[in-house]
């Protein structure tokens, strides 16, 4: 969804103009699905990264957790239970399907030392940094 | 005072700073999927990262209110590079049309749903009447 700038708004009304550029901007994101997949949040510190995404009432064995360099790709499919047809539904707001997340790491991590924990709806994802990309101090010679 | 009563009154004021700490959270509704039969009413909470035991679910008269707060997360040494969520109190009433039983309410919470099953009274269950010729 796209207005062109000229049709609607004429530029010289500026407070128009933004809110019709940040509408675009919203709807963009949207169709590009930027903002798609689970909520994430990233913790690091210079050993190790640490990621939690919430991601209430899925299969463990329907997640996937891939790790390259330092990309980290969470993927899955949320199945919902069919309810049976003698069940009215009323309302449905919890989401399901598939979904994938790409995460970009601070840093490259060692990939066959990540380890996930799936508990109370919550995926945790702990990922060591290769040692390579490791800060080192380095003494200056006199 | 005896010592006994001081460490009641201490426990007790933790209790109170967590619970005033707990409602300074950003409240959330929880997405909610809901279902009827004849017999029965279900519910279905998404509230990831909440404890069995921070979970409060009451039917009072006909309204039913679901709370529950999330448990901490930290990770001590680490820093928060990316928020992208915070911790926050999911906290929803639904009023509820059917007469219910209220002996007889469930709640069942897995993988970070809350399941609520709320079974009709006996006496509003549909019954058929016979028309007399």
């Amino acid at each position: 969804m796209y207005w062109a700038n000229n049709i609607w708004f004429p530029q010289q009304n500026d407070w128009m103009h933004t809110l019709q550029k940040e509408v675009n901007r919203i709807f963009n994101a949207y169709e590009r699905g930027v903002e798609s997949g689970p909520a994430v949040n990233v913790w690091s510190n210079n050993e190790a990264v640490v990621v939690t995404a919430e991601m209430p009432g899925i299969d463990p064995k329907e997640l996937e957790v891939n790790v390259q360099g330092d990309l980290l790709t969470l993927q899955g499919e949320r199945k919902m239970a069919a309810q049976g047809d003698k069940w009215i539904c009323h309302r449905q707001e919890r989401t399901s399907g598939a979904f994938r997340r790409v995460i970009r790491l601070p840093y490259a991590v060692e990939a066959d030392k990540v380890s996930a924990r799936y508990e109370k709806g919550i995926l945790e994802v702990t990922l060591p940094r290769v040692e390579s990309s490791k800060p080192r101090k380095i003494k200056v010679a006199v | 005072m005896s010592i006994e009563n001081q460490a009641l009154m201490k426990n007790t004021a933790a209790q109170s700073a967590v619970a005033a700490q707990d409602s300074a959270l950003p409240v959330l509704a929880p997405a909610t999927d809901v279902y009827e039969t004849d017999q029965a009413i279900q519910l279905y909470c998404d509230m990831p990262g909440v404890d069995e035991k921070n979970i409060d679910v009451t039917l009072e008269n006909d309204v039913l209110t679901i709370k529950g707060v999330q448990a901490v997360r930290d990770y001590p040494g680490y820093n928060l590079v990316f928020p992208g969520y915070e911790r926050v109190e999911y906290r929803r009433s639904f009023t509820i049309a059917a007469a219910v039983d209220h002996g007889k309410l469930k709640a069942r919470l897995a993988n970070g749903v809350l399941e609520v099953t709320l079974v009709k009274s006996a006496k509003n269950q549909p019954q058929k009447i016979r028309v007399e010729t």
